[in-house]
């Protein structure tokens, strides 16, 4: 056989055949639609991978890298001095330099930022008693970042406007400072002007980017402590007249925050060790670096961002490199198909060439040659087009250098493997087509019930999903997703039974060949013989779209889910969609923001007793306001919200505490334990969970009013209780309203839980999942227009025989348009149920965190199946209005001479 | 061919397509084998052109025994001893190539010269139109130029299935004078044909009916064939003396007479 084909090789040398090889495709566009579309697809899956996996982690960093960590990301180096004397000036400025070189080079980093935190100093106006606390700040492009509400002359300081209004100062007053706790003995006092007066920063529940990097000085330590005083702005000759004069000990801070444009993670590893480089000369004393900086502090938690980045990017790859590999077989198979489906189109060419003792195996040869150029334009494309989805949709559009090469390295090689493939099944094809024989039995995949090795596979993976006794939302060290097996089941399972049923299909259309169909309308007719006498391509046509339908429902279908769990979740955890810690007792006065909103004051760490000392959480709640305002789901508890609420507020005050209890172990006829006072509880009523309840702690739930007397009737003191406010609504709005009303300094929002970079690897992937069941839509889409197209001249010859029979326009409209829907109709039903199935068998198992209430919930993505089943309604009319356009284009007297 | 039979199977059963076909063409000349749609021609053919594997019998083309090649030595013998025309003419070339270039093909897949080429398109007439794609010929013109591909390197054999079915009747006598020339050099043509023109050009015809050979004639004789078994096929016009398909046969001074009962 060798032998035989290498002097085939030699005596066709360059043939004409093998010279015309590699442009000839464009005299077969279909063939040439069927191999680009094909190495397209493979282009797109190959390198989907590398650029995913590259712009999750990209995502990952970036969140982690937002924000306050955008400064912790980068690099901070603090030292304290002296501010003013001799050789000062020259001092800072060599700092400044030495630092400025270190840093020079390293990509990545944003601006140097210098700020100089001076003393606490004590405010007064000349002849008034009234007494201000204030920062000294000097830092560049500080005044360019608060708002300025009143502006007077220069060389002064700025106030802020709680202490301005304090002192009832302008701008252009003299005022005096001194520092703080001095004693008449060292009395150091400066007067200076006040050059204006700006809004104060530290009430604002988020604190400005710009002042991130000392926002340890600008907030209270805990939410019932009391806010440190604001800065007093003044520029750097004022500072220095002002330290020297009140006593010279500065606190410089240099910090550089990472680029703001992002990096990615390569760009990230190679500035954190760049930074471990610096550092390292900043703790040797030989050099100059440590000789200036010396007991200097420097930090950046770069390689901490990094690791936890790259620790919830990598906790995907194998669940996304599980969906690529199957994209990619998938692909391949297309790419298979269009090989055969060459074959077909230029089977006269194949029989003639074959007729005169032209190998299966040279056929193949020249088949792949020729499909080299289509391949490697359809997936140079694939990867253009891969990379522009990915950035542009994917969960960011920075992408690594080196992942854009990884995935040209794998688009080649999906391309090398893509031709082989191509030839090699070509050249099957070609044995077949031109063997008699073979043709009568069929074809491999005629023959053997491939789909029951698939559905067996399917078994396999969910015995293993399920024997492992692990959920398969992996949680390790801290980050959550999916298990391979979990998305490798539904492909098999939804692949095996959709070819299962496509096959069964076929049997049952089988008897409707030899029907007469005497009475049936005739488009009905038409459209169920073609159905009936479909070749094989027509089954694998509704296999193919009944996998991609049934993939992205069930992807569409676990997102949904996971994020309506997963936020529900959150929201038990917060209580509402947004929580704030109140500093004060603000059970009565809720200031109005526009949302609903209730108050509740917390316990933590109340012990039960009889038993064996269990620790609860005591939860006040108001009545009139929680129902309206806590998050709720109907699996918490077998009575309503409503009545639960109405038995707490409706309850007596007595000896005993009306109570809800929620979760178990609470003995029957218990009290609680708090600081020596025992407070006896009478039950209202049970719930399995409960807005605002720590995991796996029970909680007792009380009214505000209830529990305020019980303490006080107990004698016991309330300051190490928490209040908080839960606000429910649109997360942005609320969190507007809670920063005019002045009210939080800190809220926690559900969202925020939600977005946290390991629940969004999590959507990422099974996003990823989605797409694989979008490109096997899209795949289906292709094969059905090829299906359609192969089958025009057919068509146009039986339409032309059917108009001598009478049969009119209209009518072979809606033929095809039956005949289309007849086929993608059942792979929606078809499709719909194996992913309603598939779902329903691992809902429960992905939970995202199974400790915490409610348990799994399961939506079904409605929109999408209406999405899908509306595109399937256009697609047919589509289609059937083009292919019948491209029948009453047929010219009828060559086809019927065809026909003869 | 020695009793070649062959049997297709299908999903509605067995179809005997040759019963034990016992047949010889000669080294040079032209055969033309007739006979109604599917009396056995083109399954024939295709065993004879070794497309195809006879379920029982044998099939020699010189010294060569087809039948008992593997298929990469029959595809092999194919490529040098059988030369085959498909009866559509746009089957027996490839749309992109000219008419040149598929002179080329073949001599290239049989190790011929291209001086041997460039003296079979002149011989076929069509010398001037070796630029031509094949949709730029005529019907006759793209048959002539196929048997030209056919003959080149002198194959022993050259099979053509109804050559003439899709040509005018001045193109298929152009087609016919061509083969009879080509004949002279020593390739024999094999011509499955329903056309009267290709039987008066052929040396010898063969006649098949229900998968036997009925009756061959040469040099215008025309005798029944019988077979290994003693069978033999009454033409058509006779068979309706025979309506309950019984006769009594007699042997009469060397003449065998049969006779309706």
């Amino acid at each position: 056989m060798r032998s035989e084909f290498l002097s085939e090789l030699k005596v066709a040398g360059l043939g004409p055949l093998w010279k015309r090889a590699p442009f000839v495709l464009r005299h077969f566009p279909a063939v040439l639609i069927a191999v680009l579309c094909s190495a397209f697809v493979l282009g797109l899956a190959a390198s989907a991978n590398s650029l995913f996996y590259s712009s999750e982690s990209s995502a990952v960093l970036g969140k982690q890298l937002s924000g306050p960590d955008r400064w912790a990301g980068g690099f901070q180096v603090v030292k304290y001095g002296t501010y003013a004397g001799p050789g000062a000036g020259a001092r800072h400025a060599r700092w400044n330099n030495l630092l400025q070189g270190a840093t020079r080079g390293l990509g990545g980093l944003g601006p140097l930022n210098l700020s100089v935190v001076g003393l606490d100093v004590q405010v007064q106006t000349p002849g008034s008693k009234k007494l201000a606390f204030a920062h000294l700040l000097t830092r560049s492009g500080a005044l360019a970042n608060v708002t300025v509400l009143k502006r007077g002359g220069p060389n002064g300081v700025w106030l802020a406007a709680t202490n301005a209004s304090y002192l009832h100062v302008s701008p252009g007053d003299n005022i005096h400072l001194a520092v703080e706790g001095a004693t008449t003995s060292h009395h150091r006092t400066i007067a200076v002007r006040v050059t204006g007066i700006y809004q104060n920063l530290g009430t604002s529940s988020t604190v400005p980017e710009f002042w991130i990097p000392l926002q340890g000085d600008m907030l209270p330590p805990s939410p019932q402590g009391e806010p440190p005083p604001p800065w007093m702005i003044a520029g750097p000759h004022v500072f220095e007249r002002i330290e020297k004069a009140l006593g010279p000990t500065a606190k410089w801070q240099w910090n550089y925050p990472v680029r703001s444009s992002g990096l990615t993670v390569p760009e990230a590893q190679s500035l954190a060790g760049r930074l471990g480089l610096v550092q390292a000369r900043l703790h040797d004393p030989t050099t100059e670096l440590g000789k200036a900086f010396v007991n200097a502090n420097y930090q950046s938690s770069l390689p901490d961002l990094l690791a936890g980045a790259n620790a919830i990017a990598a906790s995907t790859q194998g669940p996304i490199g599980a969906i690529a590999i199957a994209g990619i077989l998938v692909a391949l198979f297309v790419v298979a198909a269009a090989g055969v489906f060459g074959v077909q189109r230029r089977r006269v060419e194949i029989e003639f060439l074959s007729a005169r003792g032209v190998t299966p195996a040279s056929l193949g040869l020249r088949a792949a040659l020729e499909a080299l150029l289509p391949v490697i334009v359809g997936t140079a494309v694939g990867w253009l087009v891969a990379r522009f989805l990915v950035s542009r949709f994917g969960p960011s559009a920075i992408i690594g250098t080196a992942a854009s090469q990884s995935a040209i390295r794998a688009t080649v090689i999906c391309a090398i493997a893509a031709v082989i493939v191509l030839g090699i099944m070509a050249g099957a094809a070609a044995r077949l087509q031109t063997d008699l024989q073979r043709r009568k039995e069929g074809t491999l995949v005629k023959r053997v019930p491939w789909e029951f090795g698939l559905l067996l596979l399917a078994g396999a993976s969910y015995y293993e999903i399920n024997a492992r006794g692990s959920a398969p939302l992996v949680s390790g060290n801290g980050d959550i997703h999916v298990d391979t097996l979990t998305l490798l089941f539904p492909i098999l399972f939804v692949a095996g039974a959709a070819g299962l049923a496509a096959r069964l299909l076929g049997r049952i259309l089988e008897p409707l060949r030899r029907v007469p169909g005497g009475r049936w309308p005739s488009s009905l007719y038409f459209a169920v013989k073609r159905l009936a006498n479909a070749p094989r391509a027509g089954v694998m046509l509704v296999t193919a779209a009944t996998v991609s339908i049934g993939i992205l429902l069930y992807a569409g279908t676990l997102a949904a889910s996971i994020e309506a769990s997963s936020r529900a979740k959150a929201e038990v955890f917060i209580g509402s969609d947004v929580a704030t810690p109140i500093a004060f007792d603000a059970s009565h006065h809720v200031p109005h923001l526009g949302y609903p909103a209730t108050p509740v004051t917390k316990l933590e760490s109340v012990q039960v007793v009889p038993g064996d000392f269990i620790t609860t959480t005591l939860l006040g709640i108001d009545p009139s306001t929680f129902a309206s305002s806590a998050f709720w789901d109907h699996s918490f508890s077998s009575a309503p919200l409503d009545e639960l609420v109405s038995k707490l507020g409706s309850a007596l005050a007595g000896q005993r505490l009306p109570a809800v209890i929620v979760g178990q172990g609470f003995p029957p006829g218990g009290s609680l334990d708090y600081s020596s006072a025992r407070i006896p509880i009478r039950v209202v009523g049970t719930a399995r969970a409960w807005p605002g309840m720590a995991v796996g702690r029970p909680m007792i739930v009380t009214t505000n009013d209830a529990f305020t007397a019980a303490l006080k009737k107990a004698g016991t003191p309330t300051q190490n209780a928490q209040h908080e406010l839960w606000i429910k609504g649109d997360t942005a709005g609320i969190l507007r309203a809670l920063d005019k009303s002045g009210l939080a300094v800190a809220p926690v929002t559900a969202a925020k839980t939600e977005a946290l970079p390991g629940f969004l690897a999590l959507h990422w992937t099974l996003g990823f999942l989605e797409a694989l069941g979008l490109l096997t839509g899209a795949i289906a889409l292709v094969g059905i227009v090829l299906y359609l197209q192969a089958r025009q001249r057919a068509r146009q010859v039986a339409y032309a025989l059917s108009r001598r029979m009478g049969l009119g326009g209209p009518q072979h409209l809606r033929a095809i348009g039956l005949e289309l829907a007849g086929m993608l109709l059942p792979a929606l039903l078809i499709g719909v149920t194996l992913s309603a199935l598939a779902t329903k068998l691992v809902y429960q198992r992905l939970d995202p965190l199974p400790a915490v209430p409610p348990p799994a919930l399961l939506r079904w993505p409605g929109e999408l199946i209406a999405v899908t089943a509306g595109t399937i309604v256009l697609l047919t009319i589509g289609t059937a209005w083009l292919v019948q356009r491209s029948a009453d284009r047929g010219n009828v007297a060559e086809l019927m001479r065809l026909a003869e | 061919m020695e009793g070649v039979v062959k049997v297709y199977r299908s999903a509605t059963g067995e179809v005997h397509a040759l019963k034990g076909i016992d047949i010889s063409f000669p080294s040079r000349g032209v055969t033309a084998v007739v006979g109604p749609s599917g009396s056995g021609k083109s399954s024939l053919l295709r065993i004879l052109a070794g497309l195809d594997e006879p379920t029982a019998g044998s099939v020699h083309i010189g010294s060569v025994e087809m039948s008992a090649l593997s298929a990469s030595a029959r595809r092999e013998a194919r490529r040098r001893l059988v030369g085959y025309v498909f009866q559509l003419p746009s089957d027996n070339l490839i749309s992109y190539l000219n008419a040149w270039e598929h002179m080329v093909l073949a001599a290239k897949v049989r190790g011929s010269g291209l001086g041997e080429a460039s003296r079979l398109l002149e011989l076929l007439g069509i010398g001037d139109l070796s630029w031509a794609r094949p949709q730029q010929l005529s019907g006759g013109e793209q048959q002539r130029l196929a048997f030209a591909q056919a003959v080149i390197g002198a194959p022993a054999l050259v099979i053509a299935d109804e050559p003439t079915a899709q040509l005018d009747g001045a193109s298929s006598k152009a087609l016919l004078q061509a083969v009879r020339e080509l004949a002279h050099g020593g390739t024999s043509f094999v011509l499955s044909t329903h056309d009267a023109d290709v039987v008066a050009a052929a040396d010898r015809t063969y006649f098949l009916r229900h998968g036997a050979l009925e009756s061959v004639t040469a040099e215008r004789v025309a005798m029944s064939v019988i077979d290994g078994a003693g069978r033999i096929q009454l033409p058509p016009g006779a068979l309706e003396l025979f309506p309950d398909g019984r006769a009594i046969v007699e042997t009469v001074e060397g003449a065998v007479m049969i006779k309706p009962p």
